[in-house]
């Protein structure tokens, strides 16, 4: 029998999901860097030099995107992402359909190492139950039985054809590469306490416990659905970490409790005024000498305007209604609102380090930062992630 | 109908690329199709090699079978199967709460 994952809570697989799981994901690829490609050479070769020749040059990503969204390819690519997009929680919600009892039964199992701590009192942020983010129908916390785990299982089964394996095997390339990026540069940082913000299946918390095994790993999110298959998935993989259903705009936990606080792909997600309390949170629960780490979209002003135009389509048609507007952000600025200094601000782009290793990994980030079109993007040319931060002193 | 406790199909409008009403649509129903017809065309050719491995010759044994009421109605149920997959699109919206994404677009 095909299993979706290596872990407990992975869901038996038929040919046929196989098959459509493969051809979802080889479309995605295709739209992505095929048909991306053709649309980039489009405006290089056509769109872009016929503005320039008429003395109305495209110097913006909203120009960009007024010029190119009247031509056919640019449609037949929004097209096609869309309905790409849509197919890959199609094609994965069979399965998970299919054991849905099974999984919440597991999931309800007496856990060994870690713990879970639902809040059912907890008022969900609009902007959560508002939309179906990134076209996931439910998304993160719609619950179809009692207990249910489906909202997780739907999301942990979609990374490998939404990513097409761009995240790694376990899906924690960026927490891996994060944690490590830290433990490498800063050796004699030894974190005891770790919080994750918006830690949705906790794809990217567990990580942690690997690179610094005698940290506590705590993460949070709003959607008890996630939160309940991301504890049944760390207790399957033998990884202790306490899940709590929190809102990361005001936190349960008291001030200077962790060392490390960070999110992954999490502030995009978040309106600007819940992004401020966000980080005033954040500051309040980090210890003295901890540090805050996002790892995230790369800011506009650091990328080119034909990069930002494309990143700019999640925020128009696929349902990511901040993306925009975090993007536009000084990202300093944030942090200097939430009461950190400007002096203790860091950034960093960094090779994935779950595909290349420790060593080039280690020489890479010795090298600094580098903005292009592998940044922030899901490329199997080399993607870098992005990340800022800064130190609480 | 299949029962499918988990939606698949996301609340409030799909956007319009093209300028003509369901073309749009159109295309997410040929993708879909195209999807299925790969699936169907990859067991296809699993089935041949698994029989081969065997040392069987199908082509002729499945020009001469006779369906019975069994296969019927396992044919039956995966050709409905086919088209809800393939007009997943076309159908109303999910049912609960309206899309209220456009009044969240500016970020309050
Ligand atoms: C894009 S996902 C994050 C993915 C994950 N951290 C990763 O590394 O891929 C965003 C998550 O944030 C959660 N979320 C949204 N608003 C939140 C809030 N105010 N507090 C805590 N979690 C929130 C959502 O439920 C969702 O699981």
């Amino acid at each position: 029998m095909n299993r979706s994952h290596d872990h407990e809570m992975a869901v038996t697989l038929t040919q046929g999901d196989r098959s459509r799981r493969a051809f979802v994901a080889t479309l995605r690829s295709h739209v992505l860097q095929r048909m991306a490609g053709e649309l980039r050479q489009h405006f290089e070769g056509t769109v872009g030099p016929e503005h320039a020749k008429s003395g109305a040059p495209l110097e913006t990503p909203e120009a960009i995107h007024e010029a190119m969204k009247v031509e056919f390819p640019f449609k037949a690519y929004s097209s096609v992402r869309t309905a790409a997009q849509e197919m890959v929680f199609d094609v994965v919600s069979d399965a998970v359909d299919r054991e849905l009892e099974m999984l919440n039964e597991k999931a309800a199992q007496p856990a060994k190492t870690g713990t879970l701590r639902l809040d059912p009192s907890l008022q969900l942020p609009k902007s959560v139950t508002g939309i179906d983010v990134h076209l996931s129908p439910g998304s993160y916390h719609v619950e179809h039985a009692e207990a249910d785990v489906s909202a997780g299982a739907v999301y942990d089964n979609s990374i490998d054809v939404f990513a097409f394996g761009q995240f790694g095997k376990q899906h924690n390339d960026i927490g891996s590469t994060l944690s490590n990026y830290l433990r490498l540069k800063f050796p004699d940082f030894t974190p005891a306490s770790i919080l994750d913000c918006g830690c949705t299946i906790g794809h990217n918390t567990l990580p942690w416990a690997e690179t610094y095994p005698d940290a506590e790993i705590t993460a949070i999110d709003v959607a008890a659905p996630v939160l309940r298959y991301a504890h049944a998935r760390a207790e399957s993989m033998g990884v202790a970490a306490h899940f709590k259903q929190m809102d990361a705009t005001s936190m349960a936990f008291g001030d200077e409790q962790f060392d490390v606080v960070f999110s992954s792909m999490f502030m995009h997600e978040l309106p600007l005024k819940h992004l401020h309390q966000y980080l005033k949170e954040a500051f309040r629960v980090l210890k003295p000498g901890g540090i805050l780490w996002q790892m995230e979209l790369p800011p506009m002003n650091a990328m080119p305007n034909y990069e930002n135009f494309c990143m700019n389509w999640d925020t128009y048609y696929n349902n990511e209604p901040y993306y925009g507007t975090f993007r536009r952000q000084d990202y300093q600025q944030l942090l200097i609102d939430a009461g950190f200094s400007a002096d203790q601000f860091v950034e960093a782009t960094m090779p994935r380090y779950t595909f290349i290793g420790e060593e080039a990994f280690g020489e890479a980030i010795e090298d600094g930062n580098t903005f292009d079109t592998l940044t922030g993007r899901m490329d199997p040319k080399g993607t870098r992630w992005y990340g800022f931060g800064a130190w609480k002193r | 109908m299949t029962t499918r406790r988990i939606p698949r199909k996301r609340r409030g409008q799909r956007h319009q690329f093209f300028d003509a009403d369901g073309v749009d649509e159109v295309l997410s129903c040929v993708l879909r199709l195209t999807s299925e017809v790969s699936a169907l065309s990859e067991r296809l050719y699993l089935t041949e090699r698994a029989l081969e491995d065997q040392g069987m010759n199908v082509a002729s044994a499945i020009e001469s079978y006779q369906l019975s009421e069994a296969d019927e109605s396992v044919l039956s149920a995966e050709r409905q199967r086919l088209i809800e997959t393939v007009l997943a699109q076309l159908g109303a919206s999910s049912e609960g709460a309206e899309s209220i994404e456009d009044d969240l677009s500016v970020g309050s």
